[in-house]
């Protein structure tokens, strides 16, 4: 804890000490959208200990991300995890995100985006905590606003999300604990290259982002804190490391805290 | 009369006027990251006009060069600015004169375009110029409001300019 602390400090004080970061954040997405006619293909890795037990819970989710148009794209993933036994399917979601807002300056500009997802999950259904991405069946939709000023980048987002049963897993802690309000914040610094001559230069961008759920019924939240470090290969592909810990919370979660590891691959004007 | 005679005269000494594109310069706005530079880099290339691209990432600028005898699209380029998520703030034609006589408020017609130059007294353009465009969408939305100008639709291939 103490180590993290430090880890926390060290990356807070480097995200304030330049001007300057990105947008393409680890744990939540900004307000902005992929090019047009473009694909990505994600790799999400989430080793996540396990309270009770001490055991890794692997989620393992390929995603697909398909640039429609300049304001809008969308993501299909699948979601595998070990949860049970072995490494099994256990569903798969949809995501649709929509810029409606762009005061664009050079270096720098002020998006909003609206967004929803669509998942639906047959595993079993073990802690209080709404998360549609590898947990729970459900809807979510809300807002996103990003303020990029150069290389610093700071993003905030509201959502609610609604979850259903997972199949024949039902959502036991009632309908009235099935709402919930997510809100994440994010900043992040482009630390390197400091000057920019060449597509091939490797880009590391730090992030620190909070986030937070607050159950609707139950009164419930948890606030974490998930700082990263991502290096963007050749402009094209990208390497995510985050830690994700719970800072507090009073809804019951099983696994909150653990590593967050995504590769990133991207192709322009495919289709 | 006499600027009429003058004008029949230069005209018969230099030969007939042309112009010709050689080049574009775009700024983009609303990035910093060299992903969304190459978004940008990769969307232009995709045009069949379109030689070669050198971006300059840094700054958020691409020279843009095109195939011999192609016409060149300025509104395909912005579109291309504009699908991969960005806007342009900035848009240089680099274009030769060869005797193009500039009249106030007349526009002066380079292959399919026309340019009304918003700066420019009667003058008579010769060398490589540096045209900047100030349709909408060819600077930034402040900018543009700023100036004031008619909002003039795409297709038309008329554009506000200065010189």
């Amino acid at each position: 804890m103490r180590l993290f602390k430090h880890a926390l400090a060290i990356i807070l004080v480097a995200a304030c000490s330049k001007a300057g970061a990105q947008e393409l954040f680890v744990f939540t997405e900004p307000a902005s959208n992929m090019a047009t006619h473009s694909i990505g293909l994600r790799l999400n890795n989430s080793l996540m200990n396990e309270r009770v037990s001490g055991r890794v819970n692997y989620h393992l989710v390929p995603e697909l991300m398909i640039g429609v148009t300049g304001k809008l794209m969308m993501h299909g993933e699948a979601f595998f995890s070990n949860r049970s036994r072995g490494l099994g399917f256990e569903g798969a979601g949809a995501y649709a995100k929509y810029r409606f807002i762009s005061n664009d300056d050079v270096q720098r500009h002020f998006r909003m985006a609206v967004f929803g997802r669509l998942s639906a999950n047959n595993s079993d259904i073990h802690q209080e905590e709404i998360n549609l991405a590898g947990h729970n069946s459900g809807y979510e939709a809300g807002i996103i606003a990003t303020q990029l000023l150069h290389k610093l980048a700071i993003s905030s987002s509201v959502s609610f999300v609604k979850a259903g049963d997972n199949g024949s897993n039902k959502f036991v802690y009632g309908l009235q604990n099935s709402r919930a309000v997510n809100y994440t914040l994010s900043a992040g610094q482009l630390v390197l290259p400091r000057t920019y001559t060449d597509y091939k230069q490797v880009n590391m961008n730090l992030m620190l982002e909070l986030l937070s759920q607050f159950n609707t019924g139950s009164g419930r939240y948890y606030i974490d804190a998930a700082p990263s470090v991502q290096f963007i290969f050749n402009s094209t592909s990208r390497l995510d490391i985050g830690y994700r810990k719970e800072l507090a919370a009073t809804l019951l979660r099983t696994a909150p805290d653990g590593f967050y590891i995504r590769v990133e691959y991207n192709l322009f004007n495919v289709y | 009369m006499k600027t009429f005679i003058l004008s029949i005269a230069v005209l018969l000494i230099a030969g007939a006027a042309s112009a010709q594109i050689r080049s574009v310069s775009i700024q983009a706005s609303g990035l910093t990251c060299s992903m969304c530079s190459n978004a940008i880099n990769k969307a232009l290339k995709t045009l069949d006009f379109v030689e070669n691209v050198k971006p300059d990432i840094q700054t958020s600028s691409f020279e843009i060069s095109f195939k011999p005898d192609a016409s060149v699209d300025f509104d395909k380029l912005r579109n291309k600015v504009e699908g991969a998520g960005f806007f342009v703030s900035k848009f240089i034609a680099v274009i030769a004169f060869s005797n193009v006589q500039v009249k106030a408020n007349a526009p002066v017609t380079v292959g399919d375009k026309s340019f009304l130059f918003i700066n420019a007294e009667s003058t008579m353009l010769n060398g490589i110029k540096q045209v900047r465009l100030l349709n909408k969408g060819f600077v930034s939305a402040k900018e543009f409001k700023k100036s004031g100008l008619a909002d003039i639709p795409g297709g038309q291939k008329l554009y506000h300019a200065a010189i």
